[in-house]
Formats: C-alpha cells, sequence, structure tokens
C-alpha cells in the first residue's frame, strides 16, 4: 500500500469483472442455520446490467450486502477488479465503496432527514474525491441535473420530507453516483413507488448505464422490470440460482418451476381471468412459501413447494445445466427450454 | 347495501386550510360484490376507506355526506349502536393488520375476544368457528395455539382475513392487505380472498395500489384520483374500454412480460396537493388529451353503460351526439 489511496482509485482499469465465485453465506450457528447464498456463480462487467429475481428470504439482499462489503462471505469469493471484495478492511474498503455504491429500497429512511439535497450529494464528493467545497457544490448541481431534480435552485435546499417518494429515489441515485462509481447495486429500487413514477426511475437507471458506463445490480421481484432493464437475468431460491440467462430468454421462456411461478405470480390485467396462458399454474399450496415446509436437506431446495417433484429431487441437488445463455436447476423440467 | 353519497372528508389544521383527501365521493356497493379501489399514494384511498368504516376522529376532521350501511346512516348512529355494528355487519383488514395483532395473546384469544363481545357462542363454538375459519383461509387450524411472531407475515394476514370473517360481515374493507408481502404470497392470498367471497357471498371493497392486481379479481373497479372517483367501471369493461385518461396511463405502466418487446411507460407529472383547491380537472396538468375546459371546470361523472367516467371527453360527445 505505497499509493496514496486516491492514486490507487485511478488505477482501476476499464475492463474490470465483478466476479463471485462459488459464493456461500450461512447465518446462524450449527443447528439453526440459515442459507442465504449457496454456490453462487455470476459476474458483472462494465456498462450491463444483471437482475437478480427472487420473492422476500430468496437471498437477493444478502448478496448485495456481499458484494457491497457490508457482509463477507463464508465460503467462495467476490472479486471486483483488483481487489478481493472479501477481505477489504479499512482504507482499502473505504476505496472499493468509492466504485461500488448502493440504493436501497425505502427512500424514507435511507435519507438523513436533518440533511440538505445539496450536502447529501456534497458529501460523498467531499469524501471519496476530496474535492473542495465549491468544487463540490458544482459538481452536486451538475448531478441534480443528471438526475432531473430540477430546477435545481428550486430543489437544492430542501430536506427529504419535502420531496415526493420519487423525487426521494432520484436523490438517493444522485448520492451513489456522485463519485462515479463503476458499479451500483440497488436493492428494490422502486418497490416502494407508486406504478406511474416506476418508469422515469428505471428509465433513469438505463440512461446513467449508456451515458456513464456504470453497472447495476438490479434486485427485484418484478420479472417485468427485470426483462425491460437488465441483459441477465439470476433466479434465487432460498440463497441458490435456480435459472440464469439472458433476460429475455429467463421471462420469456421460463424453464424452472420456481421461474414459472414468479412469472405466473405477475400482475396481467390484460390476460382472461383465471387462465393461464403460459406458464403452468402449481397448486395453491405450493405457491405460497409460508404454506411451505422446511427445506429438504441435500436435494432442491425447492422440491418441497415443486408441482413436478420427483423423488431424486429430494436426495440429488441438481447442477445449472444448458447453454451459457439461459442455463437452469432442475432435474425434471416441465418444459426445458433450449433456445439459444 | 352500501350507499354512499356525496362524502367529504377534510383534515383540519390549525395552520392552513388543511387537507380535503375525499371530494365528493358517491357509490354503492351491492351485496356478493368484489369492488376494487384502486389509486396511487395521497390519492385518498384509505381516508375513503376509514371514513366509510368510521374511524376518524369527528372532532379533528369535517366529514360531509352520508354512509348507509343496510338501511342505517353510520355517521348517524349513536356509538353503541355503531360498536355493535362493527365485525357483525363491516369489518376491516388494514395494511399492517398483520402487526396489529396483540403480540402475547393466542390467535385464539383474540378471535374470541371479538366473538364474546359481539355474539353469545358457547367456548366449543367459537373454538368450532375458528377451526373453520382458518382452514377456510387454508391455515392449519393449530395456528389458534400460536402467538402472533410464530407466524410468517403471509401467515398472519391471511389470520387478519379470518378474524375479519368470524362473524360474517356483510361488508368486508381490506387496505392494502397485501402490500407488504411478496408476489407469490400476494396472489395466494388474493386468490383465496376471492373465493371466498365468492363462497360466502359477502361483499368485499379491496383499497389496493396495484391495478393489475385489482383488475384480475374485482368485479367492479373504481379509480381514484385526487379524493375524486375518475372512473367506475365492471373489471372487464374497464380492461376493455378504460375511458379516464389517468386510468389508460395507469394501463400502460402493466407490461406483460411474455410479450414480444417489453417497454416501460409512466406517467409523467405528479398529483395535485390536496390541500389546496382544485381547479377544474384535477389530472389535467398531466393529461395528453386536455383541452380550456380541463383547468376550468370540474368534470362531473357522466354514465357511460354500466359505469361512469369524470372526464369532460366523454360529456363533450354527449352533447355533440344529442
Amino acid at each position: 500500500m505505497s499509493l496514496d489511496y486516491r492514486d490507487q482509485a485511478r488505477t482501476l482499469s476499464n475492463d474490470w469483472v465483478l466476479e463471485l465465485n462459488n459464493v456461500g453465506k450461512i447465518y446462524g450457528k450449527k443447528g439453526n442455520v440459515t442459507v442465504a447464498a449457496h454456490k453462487v456463480n455470476f459476474t458483472v462487467e462494465p456498462g450491463k446490467i444483471v437482475a437478480l429475481v427472487g420473492e422476500s428470504g430468496s437471498g437477493k439482499s444478502t448478496l448485495a450486502r456481499l458484494i457491497t462489503g457490508v457482509e463477507r462471505p463464508t465460503e467462495g469469493s467476490v472479486r471486483f477488479g483488483q481487489w478481493q471484495v472479501d477481505s477489504l478492511s479499512g482504507r482499502d474498503l473505504r476505496l472499493y465503496r468509492r466504485h461500488v455504491q448502493m440504493v436501497f429500497q425505502d427512500p424514507f429512511s435511507s435519507l438523513n432527514p436533518q440533511n440538505t439535497v445539496l450536502y447529501t450529494i456534497v458529501r460523498p464528493l467531499r469524501r471519496h474525491l476530496g474535492m473542495s467545497e465549491s468544487q463540490a457544490i458544482d459538481a452536486a448541481k451538475s448531478i441534480m441535473e443528471t438526475v432531473r431534480l430540477t430546477p435545481v435552485e428550486h430543489f437544492m435546499h430542501r430536506k427529504p420530507h419535502q420531496l415526493s417518494g420519487g423525487q426521494r429515489q432520484r436523490l438517493v441515485i444522485a448520492r451513489a453516483i456522485a463519485c462515479e462509481p463503476k458499479l451500483v447495486v440497488a436493492d428494490e429500487p422502486v418497490s416502494m413507488l407508486d406504478v406511474s413514477i416506476r418508469a422515469d426511475i428505471l428509465h433513469l437507471i438505463d440512461e446513467i448505464r449508456h451515458t456513464r458506463n456504470t453497472s447495476f445490480v438490479y434486485i427485484t421481484h418484478d420479472m417485468v422490470s427485470a426483462r425491460a432493464l437488465s441483459d441477465e437475468v439470476i433466479v434465487l431460491y432460498r440463497g441458490h440460482v435456480v435459472e440464469q440467462g439472458a433476460a429475455d430468454e429467463v421471462v420469456r421462456h421460463p424453464a424452472h418451476p420456481y421461474t414459472q411461478l414468479l412469472f405466473s405470480s405477475v400482475p396481467r390485467p390484460f390476460r382472461s381471468r383465471g387462465h393461464n396462458s403460459r406458464s403452468v399454474e402449481p397448486s395453491a399450496a405450493s405457491r405460497d412459501s409460508s404454506l411451505a415446509s422446511q427445506v429438504s436437506t441435500g436435494g432442491c431446495p425447492f422440491a418441497p413447494r415443486c408441482p413436478y417433484v420427483i423423488d431424486d429431487c429430494r436426495s440429488t441437488a441438481p447442477a445449472l445445466v444448458g447453454l451459457p445463455s439461459h442455463r437452469h436447476a432442475c432435474l425434471n423440467s416441465p418444459n426445458p427450454t433450449h433456445d439459444a | 347495501m352500501l350507499e354512499v353519497k356525496d362524502l367529504r372528508v377534510t383534515y383540519t389544521s390549525k395552520r392552513g386550510p388543511g387537507v380535503t383527501a375525499v371530494r365528493d365521493v358517491s357509490f354503492d356497493i351491492p351485496d356478493n360484490t368484489f369492488v376494487g379501489l384502486v389509486g396511487e399514494s395521497g390519492c385518498g384511498k384509505s381516508t375513503l376507506g376509514f371514513a366509510l368504516s368510521r374511524l376518524l376522529d369527528p372532532a379533528r376532521n369535517e366529514i360531509h355526506g352520508s354512509v348507509v350501511l343496510d338501511g342505517q346512516d353510520l355517521y348517524k348512529l349513536s356509538d353503541e349502536a355503531l360498536r355493535k355494528l362493527r365485525w357483525s355487519k363491516l369489518s376491516l383488514v388494514l395494511q399492517g393488520g398483520m402487526n396489529a395483532f396483540n403480540p402475547v395473546l393466542k390467535i385464539k384469544n383474540q378471535f374470541m375476544d371479538v366473538m364474546r363481545e359481539h355474539s353469545d357462542m358457547t367456548k366449543a363454538q367459537m373454538l368450532d368457528r375458528i377451526s373453520e375459519l382458518l382452514k377456510a383461509v387454508n391455515l392449519n387450524p393449530s395456528v389458534m395455539e400460536a402467538y402472533p411472531h410464530e407466524l410468517s407475515g403471509g401467515m398472519k394476514q391471511r389470520a387478519a382475513i379470518a378474524l375479519a370473517l368470524v362473524l360474517q360481515p356483510r361488508l368486508v374493507i381490506l387496505d392494502e392487505p397485501t402490500t407488504a408481502l411478496d408476489v407469490v404470497v400476494q396472489r395466494s392470498i388474493v386468490t383465496m380472498l376471492s373465493a371466498l367471497q365468492r363462497q360466502l357471498g359477502f361483499s368485499v371493497l379491496f383499497v389496493s395500489h396495484d391495478l393489475g392486481l385489482v383488475l384480475e379479481f374485482a368485479d367492479r373497479v373504481m379509480v381514484m384520483y385526487a379524493g375524486q372517483i375518475v372512473e367506475d367501471k365492471p373489471a372487464d369493461m374497464l380492461i376493455e374500454t378504460a375511458e379516464h385518461p389517468y386510468t389508460k396511463a395507469l394501463l400502460k405502466c402493466y407490461a406483460d412480460p411474455g410479450a414480444e418487446t417489453v417497454t416501460l411507460s409512466g406517467i409523467p407529472g405528479s398529483p395535485p396537493d390536496l390541500g389546496a383547491a382544485i381547479q377544474g380537472c384535477p389530472f389535467a396538468p398531466r393529461c395528453a388529451n386536455a383541452f380550456a375546459d380541463c383547468r376550468s371546470i370540474p368534470p362531473a361523472p357522466v354514465d357511460r353503460g354500466a359505469g361512469r367516467v369524470a372526464c369532460h371527453l366523454y360529456r363533450a360527445e354527449e352533447v355533440a351526439r344529442s
């Protein structure tokens, strides 16, 4: 660590990759453990958006915490460019956070109510980029233009309670992109917002990706926005990757029974009532995680809820199979798709 | 069965004029109907739900108009008469309803509190009824012996729905009952609710921000914007011929994930401040079809077949035809 940390920050090459290699995270002690991540592998490249999809408890947020270095994996490794994320601490961790930022779900609780809009954006600029107050204010104003918190003069002295939900989330995004990170982990960034303003925020994320070449890990339970926004979709169930591939492929041709269940749960007003055009409707009992029993040991994690379960599912853990563009982990997939 | 006429609710304030969250709303809910009330945050839908169940403090709020349930005007009843009517004719499930259970009482005791207060069932009858209802909401009857913290969010919300049905009310108002739950659990609960509604024949007012969800399950949908009901139609009809520009824009926000291409669309602008008087149509500033009248004259609801729309576009059409 002979270099000043700001010098080292500049040395991050433009062809960095975020790489999760067999990442596992287990919470709790022996006898009462929760597997929040199990052998997760994926990469994120510059300018790409990868969606992590799953219902609550699927381990989406755990992965966010592992990627941002808030928690360390119990197994495997997380690498970002030259950093071994799972062993970062102190100054290195701070340096890492200049490049990897986070957007949280709830814009009502992720902003300090006492800070003005301007201060919220100025702070990371001063802390991570070492700007002077006046430089930071100028930069912050231009970021406010980027996220369209405009007119700037009108918003800069406001506090969070004087902003609408959508405006708050714009501010959270502004704060996250202020020091030009390479990667932003967005954990359910629109699920607390009204449907009519969700699209605006998602378009903003897409625009930032294109204009700044920023990558996003987009965490969501919404298949529609995952498909519209991301390049790749990773479907998680109880910490396991059950399906992974190009966004269009996974969402249009879901191969894993769990992905199909998620797909059929999307409200679609134009679908005629009681009729399910594409996916197979699993029985009522298998739909609801609250009704499912504990995870089977050793076998497929989805086996207790799966309508297509066979004996092997309870003993053999399925591996991800298929083409790189679309893989899924199921022993008895009802309609395997092999679209290239 | 339920008739609401010119209901207007203003939250008064010592500073300023107060916030009028419900603005002269009229509608009725017949027996055995699943009605969805849809709107975005701050449109007054929860206020309307509270006002219907007379849960707003008359000392702090100005409430005008009438709410008539089975011939009784709720706002003219004595407190005692109103208390008797609650749970037995009208019950309410709230968004945080799952957290409204008393954490130190078993589920069955919380059910029995309600039943003891409002009926003269014996203990054995009560226990039978509880287990019957828990089964109806797809829970194991043994849940009655559990404390609330032993149940997941989805299970608690199911139990809350069972509790609302315990005395066979005529009308159940559910305010965002599934918003805190994830999509899979949400769908299974609403499917269950809709099946129960058909089977037992009570009426449901399902308040939600999610038009997509409501359209799939409701018989009739009321769309609320800025304190007013802008469109009120049978669900099938609304899907086919949504007429109000707000409803149309809202419908566009729901894309089919399986379609050839998916584009995300929203509605530009933001809803008006309910603390101020609204000139003309509240949606006019965000409406692509707005014309001069929209900014000055408030649109009155116009009958459109089996539904109603409050929009000048359709009044103009009517005038032109006559």
